[in-house]
């Protein structure tokens, strides 16, 4: 009787939240922030999670920085830096006078320690490994410069030593902890310092009072003293613990809650764009009915995108027309307006393709063989509302959908890799579009559409060892027009991260990157001003 | 007893009645408050709450009936065989005394993570959980049966066992059977929705009354009622079903 009273429980539980209460202060100069996933690890060197560097990127400096404004490369714990003529040698002059949380005084060591620990096949990185590239090693050349060397060319290094997950760690703490301990432990020289980190229920960071040497965008304000950050993987609960006073910041507020939340003076909203890829599902060009072109754009042009937006995400997105953002580097705009809703479109490249209903029972078939695709569709992104909605758009033109739901991503890759899919919905997120090699390089990670074109290929790998934005804008336009006349994805929206603070939370501001919060300069006014 | 019959067979028949298709979804009529078109509101994909509502407690209903049934029939056959021997009663009351250990639902997870999501499995694993319970319970009222002073009687009388068991023991069984029966039918009702609640049910998006909760959980603030219908409809059920099955022999 036990599971009963919790089945029907939050029926009151939510009943009584919905009564609205005014935002309250904390009276420390204290803030809750509400994070939306539980990682499995937080160690930014090891841990691929995105939503790790939101409490981190507060916790490390990066050798250089994106301004979020210009999104162009900024002095960090690297004054100045140059690139041979060869792209293959990197030289940085650090900066002086930078300290260790733990007091260890920053130095070419500390970056070197870093990058060992990164590069250390033992430790098994998810991310910062590959952000490297065709790293090669580096050369101490005194206390305060040191060169990193790559065996070929790759323009993207720069925008990898910007992330968090290359953010310089004390190489005290390193030696002083294991290869597991150490994310409990985390030790840099950003404007906060690491607490503690209880898996599950909080990560808790305090004001780094000696910080003098933050990027230039980062202002001097020192509004708050300790952040603790906690986790809310449940998103029908994220307006209410921030409406209530429980938060007073909140990541990922669900659309429809962000609607009802716009009309709440006590609370402000804070939409932010996140460079990478739209919110897609990737098509298995292997497995029949989608190994044929024409079956992919006929699912591409049944799709009803507008509607999706409007209803699940009430607007707050826009469509997405390809395999990148619309804020991305090297967008192709050419590609606004393909493949727009059109049933007819839709049923004529289904007939050509030979499929008719010859059996009467509302599904096209050919030989006797139903048109039937699968999708596999993980929990979060809302992707189990916009796969029932495809379901529902897609049976109008005669196609049936099956859905495979999988609770993990784990479980999610484990069914990519048994082949049976037509489409899964994944994504990642960054500013450059390197992020695109590992989807559609021949034998890339997570090429899930299964396809391999020596052209792409070529492309792809072209567009790494250019440093030109012109000719990487070019190679990567051809890139995204190939990828999609392939039909290898279905784009549906622009990632757009829907943010609560209560409103007397000032300069509430993200990076470059969209998704790490810059909490610096934030402080708390009073409510409503 | 024959009212709540009848109230099961009608939510299973109303189905057919259901105004509109429950998978149409129609993005530009969603989130609808209860009018006349839509008695019960639509959801977030503008489907018709009522019409999932009928369809699902359909699906609900059927496969807590076949849980039930499941976990009774193996059961009493269970606790008939053991009650012959001693020895192997000694054998059985250990195996589920462990069982018993284990929280059903968990039971019920485990077995779905062994045979694979779908619909038919949480049906068998929900009604695989109540089968160590239902048959204990069954074996202690054999037990009460069996020391009844009729039966020692035709005992020494030499009457054979299988005689003994169908026309005395059986026979006696029956209140138990049916009181008991209907509880374990409100167990596999709540946990075969609890398992529909977290995602462990049948296909996406195909109505049931733990679905629906859980679709509008998501949407609770801004329309209950996709919530409110399944929610009551459990809560009445299994309220009526524990009262009736209390009032007929000051059960528990």
């Amino acid at each position: 009787m036990r599971s009963a009273i919790v089945l029907l429980m939050f029926v009151f539980i939510a009943g009584c939240g919905a009564v609205e209460q005014t935002a309250t202060e904390p009276p420390l100069r204290r803030i809750v922030y509400g994070l939306t996933l539980q990682p499995s690890g937080i160690d930014p060197h090891i841990n691929a999670s995105s939503e790790l560097g939101i409490p981190l990127r507060q916790v490390y400096d990066t050798l250089i920085y994106r301004d979020p404004e210009t999104r162009e490369f900024t002095a960090g714990l690297a004054s100045t830096w140059s690139i041979a003529e060869d792209q293959l040698t990197y030289t940085f002059t650090l900066r002086q006078g930078v300290v260790f949380h733990d007091g260890t005084p920053f130095t070419a060591q500390a970056v070197a320690t870093t990058l060992d620990r990164i590069t250390n096949p033992d430790n098994g990185s998810q991310r910062a490994l590959f952000m490297l590239g065709p790293y090669e090693g580096y050369t101490v050349i005194d206390d305060f410069t040191i060169q990193i060397q790559l065996s070929e060319p790759y323009s993207p290094l720069l925008d990898s030593l910007s992330q968090v997950y290359l953010g310089i760690a004390s190489p005290k703490a390193l030696a002083e902890y294991s290869r597991d301990r150490y994310q409990f432990h985390q030790v840099g020289t950003g404007p906060f310092r690491f607490v503690e980190y209880i898996p599950g229920d909080r990560i808790v960071l305090r004001r780094n009072t000696d910080y003098r040497w933050g990027p230039v965008f980062y202002s001097d304000s020192d509004g708050i003293d300790e952040i603790e950050f906690r986790f809310y993987t449940d998103a029908a609960t994220r307006s209410l613990a921030l409406s209530n006073g429980e938060v007073q910041v909140m990541g990922e507020i669900p659309p429809l809650d962000a609607r009802t939340l716009t009309n709440n003076s006590a609370i402000q909203l804070k939409q932010t764009p996140i460079p990478g890829q739209p919110l897609q599902f990737l098509i298995n060009t292997q497995r029949f009915p989608t190994d044929n072109l024409a079956i992919r754009q006929a699912l591409l042009y049944a799709t009803n995108r507008d509607a999706i937006i409007d209803s699940i995400f009430q607007r707050f997105s826009s469509v997405a027309w390809g395999p990148l953002s619309a804020n991305t580097l090297y967008f192709n705009r050419q590609l606004v307006g393909t493949y727009e809703q059109n049933s007819a479109q839709a049923q004529t490249l289904l007939a050509s393709a030979g499929y008719t209903d010859s059996n009467n029972d509302g599904i096209l078939d050919i030989g006797g063989l139903d048109l039937e695709v699968t999708i596999i569709v993980p929990p979060w992104g809302s992707v189990p509302e916009v796969a029932q909605l495809l379901q529902d758009q897609w049976r109008t033109i005669g196609v049936r959908v099956r859905l495979d739901p999988v609770p993990t991503f784990n479980a999610l890759r484990e069914r990519v890799e048994s082949g049976e899919y037509n489409l899964v919905a994944y994504y990642t997120f960054g500013l450059d579009p390197v992020l695109l090699n590992q989807f559609f390089l021949t034998g890339g990670i997570t090429n899930w559409s299964r396809y391999s074109n020596s052209e792409l290929d070529r492309l792809l790998t072209e567009a790494t060892r250019q440093v030109e934005p012109a000719v990487r804008s070019s190679l990567y336009a051809q890139a995204q027009q190939i990828i999609m006349d392939a039909a290898l994805l279905l784009p549906i929206r622009d990632y757009v991260n829907i943010n609560g603070a209560i409103s007397g939370l000032r300069e509430f501001n993200f990076d470059a990157y969209g998704w790490f919060p810059i909490l610096n300069g934030m402080s708390v006014g009073a409510a409503g001003t | 007893m024959w009212r709540l019959l009848l109230i099961g067979v009608l939510i299973i028949c109303l189905a057919w009645a259901a105004p509109y298709d429950p998978l149409k979804t129609n993005t530009s009529n969603q989130l609808q408050a209860p009018s006349a078109a839509h008695p019960f509101g639509t959801d977030i994909l503008g489907r018709d709450v009522l019409s999932r509502f009928l369809h699902g407690g359909q699906q609900t209903l059927l496969s807590a009936s076949a849980a039930a049934l499941i976990a009774i029939i193996p059961s009493t056959g269970l606790a008939f065989v053991a009650a012959g021997d001693t020895r192997l009663q000694r054998i059985q009351l250990l195996i589920l005394q462990a069982l018993l250990a284990i929280p059903n639902l968990l039971l019920a997870l485990v077995i779905l993570t062994v045979l694979g999501r779908s619909e038919v499995s949480a049906t068998v694993a929900v009604g695989l959980g109540q089968i160590p319970v239902f048959t204990l319970v069954i074996r202690a009222a054999i037990l009460g049966v069996q020391s009844e002073g009729y039966i020692e009687s035709a005992r020494a009388a030499g009457a054979n066992p299988l005689w003994l068991a169908t026309r005395h023991v059986f026979p006696n069984l029956i209140p138990t059977l049916a009181t008991y029966g209907a509880v374990t039918f409100s167990y596999c009702l709540m946990n075969s929705a609890a398992l529909n609640f977290l995602g462990m049910g049948g296909e996406l998006g195909k109505p049931e009354w733990g679905v629906m909760l859980a679709e509008g959980r998501a949407v609770f603030r801004a329309a209950p009622w996709v919530a409110l219908p399944p929610g009551i409809a459990i809560t009445a059920l299994i309220w009526s079903i524990n009262r009736w099955a209390v009032a007929q022999r000051g059960f528990r």
